[in-house]
């Protein structure tokens, strides 16, 4: 028998595996397939343009592990920690820590969920797959922070923190709106939204800053982890033209949820904003620049003009998203500044050469708006914190304190009426949202309600901590923290304090 | 926004060094326009509307046996939609022909 080639193997390892079931009702077996009113008529066209088959994903996939841990190994014994140019930078690894690993796992459970409910061959493939990967991030990345956690703070007890922080709230939101939606529209929102719109700025531009700023650890861990995206991204955009073209009835039924997950995966990124502006003493890319090349240029302008024979437009709030760049990363950092005594992960005291970039970047916005605010801290680290617990967007979880872009002194948020009580969101975007599933959204989960009913303890602030996972010296600002000594006798442990650079 | 061009690549991680230099250097021989961006820990390669990336051409550089599926490794993500992908060749595109 003649050896097959790639696109006989993958048909003869992925197809005809499964039956049509006899004895039941396929409707019964499948019971989400008709909900959602998608309309499939020969889903076998089906493929995955990336042909894959398991023994060549364990082949690759065992690569990937190996190169990820020599680096972390070796990053490890070399006290990588101490070494890199500035320690604020772990305080963004922990914002990461506790908003993405939750994430990882949560996206895992989703992609098993889709694969359960939607009986084509490819996409099960393709979504065990991703749901292996995805245990895979997680789990490098606890590993990470595990190793972490002994230089330091704020992720001792990641498993309670990662249960109980406000903060957390944001990314279990978005994924359990996705994962109690129907089987198609959990694929558009995971693999379209979150994978092939957004997966890109917060692994390549954030891992570039973690090459600058000198920690080897962390541009593997993302790095490792974005090499499985581009499959995510296949799966995505196969699915999405898939659906497309199987029936013209699916096209304002994929245009709905284009305008919701575009805007949903937009405002989970909200905290990466900062990642990539403030957290990095260097930084390679600005938010703003990232956001040009990764979603107006090759979302925006590439894929959207693409899909436009479909009668495909952009997502509702995309002009809003573009309007924000110039504000995104200084809202949310203010946000972030406003509650960092109850939070896992520090603000910081601006440097001058943080004023000075990010003026550069941001000159239309950050003088002008911004710089005032954080200037206020150069004489008292919590001359910005805000009592009391935030006022949080309906939607996305995130403090509704977002500046309009049109009107930059006055905030964006928005009041909807439900069932004879008033709902608050952060922005048009998600005020959307909340109105078109209002009984979904009623739901939520609310920090102050939490708080007067007793879930946060008796005494308040001080039963909080607790709660949360971490003592109140693990929060507040970077540069007066117990953290910042330790790093700095670490050094000198090493010698690295002795170093002077001639000019 | 309109008058902008569409352009289809993909990021490859700088990790995988002569390699992925190898790559590069084989989607500028057989595409017209290639643009290459440095971002330090990966490299942006894109070209207007279909990219090609060849497993010959890539074997002709390395001087060596080269299998195209290697690029799961490297490629970190790309832009495009994939026409093809077999043994001898990879081709992201679009589709419009605007």
């Amino acid at each position: 028998m003649a050896a097959m080639n790639a696109k006989q193997k993958y048909h003869a390892m992925t197809r005809d595996l499964m039956w049509d079931p006899k004895d039941f009702d396929m409707k019964k077996v499948y019971p989400m397939l008709e909900k959602e009113g998608i309309i499939l008529k020969d889903p076998s066209r089906w493929e995955d343009p990336f042909r894959m088959a398991y023994n060549q994903y364990v082949k690759v996939q065992a690569e990937k592990d190996l190169l990820y841990h020599a680096v972390r190994r070796s990053f490890e014994a070399n006290d990588g920690h101490a070494k890199v140019i500035d320690s604020r930078w772990y305080e963004g690894v922990k914002a990461f820590a506790v908003a993405v690993q939750p994430a990882e796992y949560a996206a895992h459970r989703l992609m098993a969920y889709v694969g359960r409910n939607i009986p084509i061959e490819a996409i099960r493939f393709a979504t065990f797959n991703q749901a292996i990967d995805e245990l895979r991030h997680a789990q490098i990345e606890i590993k990470h922070y595990a190793h972490m956690s002994r230089e330091i703070d704020g992720l001792h007890a990641y498993a309670q923190t990662n249960e109980n922080l406000w903060f957390n709230t944001v990314p279990k939101s978005f994924f359990d709106d996705a994962l109690s939606s129907g089987p198609f529209e959990a694929l558009m929102a995971i693999s379209f939204s979150f994978e092939y719109v957004f997966t890109n700025i917060l692994f390549l531009p954030f891992a570039s800053s973690a090459g600058a700023v000198g920690d080897e650890n962390f541009v593997a861990v993302g790095k490792s982890v974005q090499s499985d995206e581009s499959r995510h991204m296949a799966l995505g955009m196969s699915a999405m033209k898939m659906l497309l073209e199987e029936d013209d009835r699916n096209v304002p039924i994929i245009q709905k949820w284009l305008d919701k997950w575009y805007w949903r995966a937009y405002r989970i990124f909200s905290v990466i904003s900062t990642l990539v502006d403030y957290y990095p003493r260097i930084r390679p890319i600005s938010w703003k620049k990232a956001f040009e090349i990764y979603v107006e240029d090759q979302v925006f302008d590439g894929l959207f003009k693409d899909l436009r024979k479909y009668g495909i437009r952009l997502p509702l709030h995309a002009e809003d998203s573009i309007k924000e760049k110039e504000h995104y990363s200084h809202a949310v950092m203010r946000i972030l500044d406003h509650y960092k005594h109850a939070n896992a992960f520090r603000g910081f005291r601006l440097q001058p050469d943080d004023y000075e970039w990010l003026a550069n970047e941001y000159p239309d916005t950050f003088d002008h708006y911004y710089a005032p605010f954080f200037r206020r801290m150069d004489d008292h680290v919590l001359a910005v914190a805000s009592p009391g617990l935030p006022a949080v967007c309906s939607v996305c979880q995130v403090p509704a304190e977002f500046p309009d872009p049109n009107n930059p002194t006055k905030m964006w948020t928005q009041y909807s009426e439900y069932n004879n009580k008033t709902y608050m969101t952060c922005s048009p975007g998600c005020k959307h949202i909340f109105e078109q599933e209002p009984h979904k959204y009623m739901q939520f989960w609310w920090p102050a309600e939490a708080y007067l009913s007793g879930e946060f303890g008796e005494n308040i602030p001080g039963d909080l901590f607790p709660y949360f996972g971490f003592t109140p010296e693990e929060a507040n600002e970077h540069y007066s923290s117990r953290e910042h000594v330790r790093w700095l006798e670490h050094r000198k442990h090493l010698g690295l304090d002795r170093i002077i650079v001639n000019s | 926004m309109e008058t902008k061009q569409a352009y289809v690549g993909m990021d490859l991680d700088t990790s995988g060094g002569e390699v992925v230099e190898a790559i590069i250097e084989a989607i500028k021989q057989d595409n017209k326009d290639v643009i290459v961006e440095d971002y330090m820990v990966y490299k942006k390669v894109k070209a207007p509307k279909q990219l090609v990336l060849r497993r010959e051409t890539v074997e002709d550089i390395l001087g060596g046996d080269w299998e195209i599926d290697r690029i799961h490794i490297y490629m970190s993500s790309y832009f495009g939609f994939v026409k093809e992908w077999d043994e001898d060749q990879l081709i992201i595109h679009w589709e419009n022909e605007e």
